[in-house]
């Protein structure tokens, strides 16, 4: 009965404590989040204050990258030799069994199926059967060659077994004859030093391998000598929060003094911009002014000059009368006669053009004129230069005789 | 009848327009003179005849009226002996072979008298007789 009402209370004081942990304020949630980050190994920040943070950073990311991957190798390659290691020592050792178990001799019916065994030495390097010691045999020799019958031998070795502890007793079949050389015959041997040698060794390997399991895992002590303690780590992460409010605020500084000049620039221009505007709708509405007073004088002369003829359709009627035969003119007889003078002058012009290119012409057919008169004279000059020769020329044998002969 | 042992008339023009072809551009060069004769000695004279009056040089001289009448008042004698003068100055190897056989120089003979009767425009004679001879001295060689 005690025990379920302490129970009871027990459950009341939990359910207590969760109600209370559930009514907690923002406030004492954000202090166990913030207590919580403190723990938590340095981050990179992602606004750095500083160029040099910033590269510092990437750096740093850069460098815990490659770092990771040469662990993630370097572990990866000792696993691998650990596993081969393993593997290798597994088939020794099934090897040394199956040799274990060969060099036990068979029985005669087995060794009569195969008789090839009987001419290959038995346990040749495996070293598994432990040969009998110099001593012992020795002295099982004598103990031997001192019976006369083979009964009493076979009586002696029944009785001591212990001559033959390293062999299987079996009186009926024959101890095999063991012809090992003195090179194989440490080979064959496997005492319990070796055994335990073999497996000091084996214990070695497997304690280099997890040192290199071990070496892969922890970090160079050049990047992470050993996980950092916690008053390292918050101290740090108050260098870096002190840093950054120092930097965030130079930089609020310096934003504000930019926006300050920026700000002024903009007041200066705006100012001297509103001025040019001004002084431009001013000259504008000067000019408009000017122009609407043109425009009524002009129309006030206009409203004060007596209606006039359409000129263009004055002038497509004295075309048309023109072209039917009726001369009209609205010209004065000034401007008529110095159209006619002016058309005059304008053949002259024309006539005197056409003379030059005449006399152009024909000054070119002169020298072409020339030119011929010139080469048929020169023939004509050789033809009668050469007229005379012929008339001169002395006929040859040849010649005279063909002309007597027409 | 004219006599024939007087010596020819010979029109002076004659000497200047005949002495004017050495001025031509193309005038040729004994050895191509040769080589033509060569392939023309053995035609009958009024295929040779009909060859030079058919050449474009040829007509364009005969129809001027100057070679009409630079060979006016002249005989084949006289046109025979001008262009026997004109060959022995200009072509003497020409004259060699003319006057190597009696062929050649029948060939000579006719193929003159047919392009003077083509130039003063009369009918060309008939020389059976020299087309006798020109039949028999086929395929003789000249002689140099």
């Amino acid at each position: 009965m005690a025990k379920s009402d302490t129970e009871s209370k027990e459950k009341d004081v939990s359910r207590s404590a969760a109600k209370e942990k559930k009514e907690e304020s923002p406030i004492a949630i954000a202090a166990e989040a913030l207590n919580a980050k403190i723990d938590l190994p340095e981050q990179i920040n992602i606004i750095p204050t500083s160029p040099e943070e910033a590269t510092r950073a990437v750096d740093d990311l850069l460098v815990q990258d490659i770092f990771e991957k040469i662990k993630f190798n370097r572990l990866k390659g000792a696993l691998a030799r650990s596993e081969s290691f393993a593997n290798t020592e597994i088939r020794n050792l099934e090897e040394s069994a199956k040799k274990t178990q060969s060099a036990i001799p068979s029985p005669p019916s087995v060794m009569n199926m195969n008789p090839q065994n009987n001419s290959i030495p038995i346990g040749l390097g495996t070293g598994i059967i432990p040969p009998i010691n110099s001593d012992r045999a020795a002295s099982l020799k004598v103990a031997l060659d001192s019976f006369t019958s083979d009964d009493a031998r076979r009586k002696f070795i029944d009785e001591h077994p212990e001559y033959f502890s390293s062999v299987p007793i079996n009186p009926g079949v024959p101890i095999p004859q063991q012809r090992f050389s003195s090179q194989n015959q440490p080979q064959m041997q496997q005492d319990p030093t070796t055994i335990l040698a073999d497996a000091t060794k084996i214990l070695m390997d497997h304690l280099k391998a997890g040192m290199d399991i071990q070496k892969a895992i922890s970090p160079p002590a050049g990047i992470n000598s050993g996980a950092p303690s916690t008053v390292e780590v918050v101290n740090t992460f108050k260098d870096i929060n002190a840093s950054t409010v120092t930097g965030f605020t130079n930089l609020v500084k310096d934003f504000q003094s930019q926006m300050k000049t920026v700000v002024d620039d903009l007041k200066s221009s705006n100012l001297e911009l509103q001025k040019n505007v001004s002084k431009l709708q001013m000259d504008l509405i000067e000019k408009d002014k000017e122009y609407m007073k043109n425009r009524i004088d002009h129309l006030e002369s206009a409203l004060q000059r007596p209606p006039e003829f359409n000129i263009s359709q004055l002038r497509s009627v004295i075309n048309e009368a023109n072209a039917n035969g009726v001369p009209v003119s609205v010209d004065t007889e000034e401007r008529e006669r110095l159209r006619s003078d002016n058309a005059r002058k304008d053949r002259e012009q024309d006539h005197k053009f056409n003379m030059e290119q005449k006399k152009i012409d024909l000054e070119l057919h002169r020298e072409k004129r020339r030119g011929l008169v010139m080469n048929s004279a020169v023939k004509a000059a050789g033809g009668f230069l050469e007229g005379t020769v012929l008339k001169k020329h002395v006929l040859s044998t040849d010649g005279e005789s063909v002309a007597r002969r027409f | 009848m004219p006599d024939s042992s007087a010596p020819p008339y010979i029109n002076p023009l004659i000497y200047n327009m005949i002495g004017s072809l050495t001025a031509l551009d193309e005038f040729p060069s004994e050895d191509y003179v040769l080589e033509i004769y060569a392939q023309l000695r053995v035609l009958p004279a009024e295929d040779v005849a009909y060859m030079i009056t058919n050449d474009d040089h040829f007509a364009s001289y005969i129809n001027t009226s100057l070679v009409r009448a630079a060979i006016r008042g002249m005989d084949i004698r006289g046109i025979g002996f001008v262009v026997t003068t004109f060959i022995d100055r200009n072509f003497p190897g020409l004259m060699r072979h003319i006057n190597s056989s009696e062929s050649d120089f029948l060939l000579y003979k006719n193929v003159l008298t047919i392009l003077l009767s083509e130039i003063r425009g009369e009918n060309v004679p008939e020389q059976e007789d020299e087309a006798k001879g020109q039949v028999e001295i086929e395929g003789s060689s000249i002689q140099s």
